[in-house]
């Protein structure tokens, strides 16, 4: 289950990356030129320094606080590498930093830069990830061993203070929008670890007090765990408690919140729950393949815990949420979602049901997961996943009964749906390959036969967990497309507003056009709120042009346009009407 | 919301549910296969079976002498959970081919990989021994 949790962190590491690098890119500024490519030099070189230096300050703390040196590490090698990266390291270190500093007094446009922004989300991380993943080593060494790690301690002490040195600096340099990557990775990063360190010290603790036999030092690694939720939850503390918690409620801020809070927290408590419950079954119903209960419940202390914590995640995350009034866009991604990974359990299930039917069927010699088990484990995800999607997915149809023209036509639900049908057409082609692939293998070969059937079973299970969501889901689907549900709204190809105000008008006039809306501000004039369903019901005469939207006087002027600067005002060759003006069209600004 | 989509539902849910409850009955009345040592099939599974249960002297038994193994057996990979079925088998005079299909089971269900194991064997007495490089041993030398 940790891995579901490690896939997760990585994938929002990646989206954070992604997301940092669009939002560079989409900066208007002057373009690559001498001093962004010295901008990227210097910070990279800062970077650099920085982790030379942390390296060196450690490694020579270690040694003065009496860390061992294995034997196969020359100790005077150590040492010299130590100094080298201090006394080498360190001064130029503090040359940079001061000409960096110098460059940001000169230029307050210094801290505007993307690459400045990167350098100091990147340290802060990086040195928090250092700092936090030393702590649990420290622990173990504590509680195992009864010794002080000095060479843990010593990364804990020199990357705390990096990390101090930049989160001082984000707190002093970037605003609260350039500020929201660093914080919130940094959340993530303390949910992660928190998550992963709560979970193995409740099963650890379990274990020990049911006396289970463990092999090792289960108190090394009990404290190991414990270094991990300390480390964790400071970081959790730090950056999200106290900091982005009260982010504004933007894409990003709902990213980390809703697949990764939301949803790792119902992941990890639906796998953790399955396991449990499996077991449990497996024990009274089916074959335990003689093993004693400690034996057969070895895991369970784990999945225990992880059902609990997990369910603790899910809990507060949606508690952040909150209970707005009237059903808004986050409210339906939470149900969609909770809904969605209901479904793929269950799903999962009736695949197995299939797989425990064909393995009934035919011939073959089972030992450890027999079919019975098999079959188990079927009703294991079905009896977990269904219950899961029946609840939300039914405040889904409620909602969808009681305002059709809102629900059906929401992004959410289409995005929901288009989603279900991909992953399921993706999961279905796979499946069919491998289903063929051993087909052709054995007609090929001549021996056709029930074992043929036998070892397409998993691809066949695939297919029918596909179709049985897509069917359904298809019929859903065609009704709301008969109830005009998916009628695509034609607008301009791409809108720009300029003198707009309203940090939602880009967004509710994407939905009112399905146009690509982009807003610039007026620095030369107050703008007051538009009248966005006036302005859509203008620009819906401009179906795939590009459009420039202008706040003039009392109302506005929709000028056509074209990006690529190829094609020109051209002049009709008849003599009247003279002029093919630009549209000028008012709106009333209210 | 109701109609076609809950029509669909319904048939989803009878036909998981009817398929459950005959796979149920299947596996309760389920009888596990005779293993006939005197064949190269029987012979190839019992092999497989002897590994997994740790039982060197009869993993032994079943392998060709020129194979070099003897009890106890070396470290070697024993699979915990398998599911294995026979997808063909050859005999030519003194010699036979038996590929098996194994489904190994690391994590449970939702964690299994399938793959196929071609084994050799040669008539020795009134049974057949293994030769060439037999999973999971493959070889003791």
């Amino acid at each position: 289950m940790f891995l579901v949790f490690s896939l997760v962190f990585t994938l929002a590491l990646i989206v954070g990356a992604i997301v940092l690098v669009v939002a560079a890119a989409r900066r208007r500024g002057p373009g690559i030129d001498a001093r962004s490519v010295r901008r990227f030099f210097q910070y990279v070189l800062l970077f650099a320094l920085v982790v030379v230096v942390a390296i060196g300050v450690a490694e020579l703390l270690g040694m003065l606080l009496g860390a061992d040196v294995p034997e196969w590490v020359d100790p005077d090698a150590e040492l010299a590498r130590g100094l080298a990266f201090v006394f080498v390291g360190g001064p130029l270190l503090a040359v940079l930093a001061w000409a960096t500093r110098r460059y940001h007094r000169l230029d307050p446009a210094e801290r505007d830069s993307g690459l400045y922004i990167a350098y100091v989300t990147l340290a802060a991380l990086v040195a928090a990830f250092v700092a936090a993943t030393a702590l649990p080593q420290v622990g173990f060494a504590a509680l195992g061993d009864g010794d002080l790690d000095a060479d843990g301690v010593a990364v804990v002490l020199t990357w705390t203070a990096v990390w101090a040195v930049h989160w001082w600096l984000a707190r002093r340099t970037l605003d609260g929008d350039r500020n929201t990557p660093h914080l919130l990775l940094g959340s993530v990063l303390g949910l992660v670890m928190g998550v992963a360190g709560l979970v193995n010290t409740l099963g650890g603790s379990l274990d020990l007090l049911l006396g289970l036999e463990r092999y090792g030092r289960p108190l090394g690694v009990l404290g190991e765990s414990l270094g991990a939720v300390l480390a964790g939850g400071l970081l959790w503390v730090r950056y999200w408690a106290t900091a982005a918690i009260r982010l504004p409620r933007r894409p990003l801020w709902l990213a980390v919140v809703l697949p990764l809070g939301v949803g790792g927290g119902l992941i990890m408590a639906l796998v953790g729950g399955s396991r449990l419950l499996w077991s449990v079954l497996v024990w009274f119903v089916g074959d335990r393949q003689g093993s004693s209960a400690a034996q057969h419940f070895d895991s369970a202390p784990v999945e225990a815990a992880a059902v609990v914590v997990g369910l603790v995640v899910w809990w507060y995350h949606r508690t952040v949420l909150g209970t707005a009034e009237g059903r808004t866009e986050p409210r339906r991604v939470y149900e969609y979602l909770v809904a969605g990974i209901g479904l793929a359990a269950a799903a999962v299930g009736v695949g197995t049901v299939l797989v425990s039917l064909i393995e009934a069927l035919t011939p073959g010699v089972d030992v450890g997961m027999t079919v019975m088990n098999t079959l188990l484990a079927a009703v294991t995800l079905l009896v977990v996943g269904v219950p899961v999607w029946w609840i939300f997915w039914s405040r889904v149809r409620r909602a969808a009964a009681v305002s059709p023209d809102s629900e059906l036509v929401s992004p959410t639900r289409r995005v929901y749906l288009v989603v279900l049908f991909g992953l399921a057409g993706i999961a279905a082609v796979v499946a069919l390959i491998a289903v063929a692939v051993i087909v052709l293998q054995d007609v090929v070969a001549g021996s056709v036969s029930g074992v043929t059937l036998r070892s397409s079973r998993y691809g066949l299970g695939t297919l029918v967990g596909a179709a049985a969501v897509s069917a359904y889901h298809g019929a859903v689907f065609r009704q709301d497309r008969a109830a005009g549900a998916t009628v695509r709204v034609t607008g301009p190809r791409s809108v720009v507003l300029v003198g707009a105000v309203g940090p939602e008008l880009d967004r509710e006039l994407t939905r009112a056009t399905g146009s690509r809306v982009e807003v610039w501000g007026r620095l030369d004039a107050a703008a007051a709120p538009w009248d966005v369903a006036g302005l859509a019901a203008a620009l819906g005469e401009y179906p795939g042009a590009d459009v420039v939207v202008v706040a003039d006087g009392g109302g506005y002027r929709v000028i056509p346009v074209d990006p690529s600067g190829r094609r020109a005002f051209v002049a009709p060759a008849v003599a009247e009407p003279a002029v093919d003006e630009p549209d000028t069209r008012s709106g009333e600004v209210r | 919301m109701t109609n076609r989509p809950n029509l669909v539902l319904a048939v989803v849910a009878g036909l998981v549910v009817a398929l459950a409850v005959i796979a149920g009955l299947l596996t309760a009345t389920r009888e596990p296969p005779d293993l006939d040592p005197a064949t190269p099939e029987g012979t190839v599974q019992l092999f497989v079976l002897a590994v997994i249960d740790g039982e060197d002297e009869k993993v032994v038994d079943y392998l060709d002498p020129a194979l070099g193994c003897r009890t106890p057996l070396p470290e070697v990979y024993r699979p915990s959970r398998i599911s294995m079925a026979v997808a063909e088998s050859t005999t030519t005079g003194e010699t036979a081919r038996v590929v098996l299909d194994v489904t190994e089971q690391a994590g449970g269900v939702l964690d299994s990989s399938t793959h196929r194991e071609v084994f050799d064997l040669r008539a020795d007495g009134d049974g057949w021994i293994l030769t060439g490089h037999p999973w999971p041993i493959f070889s003791c030398k």
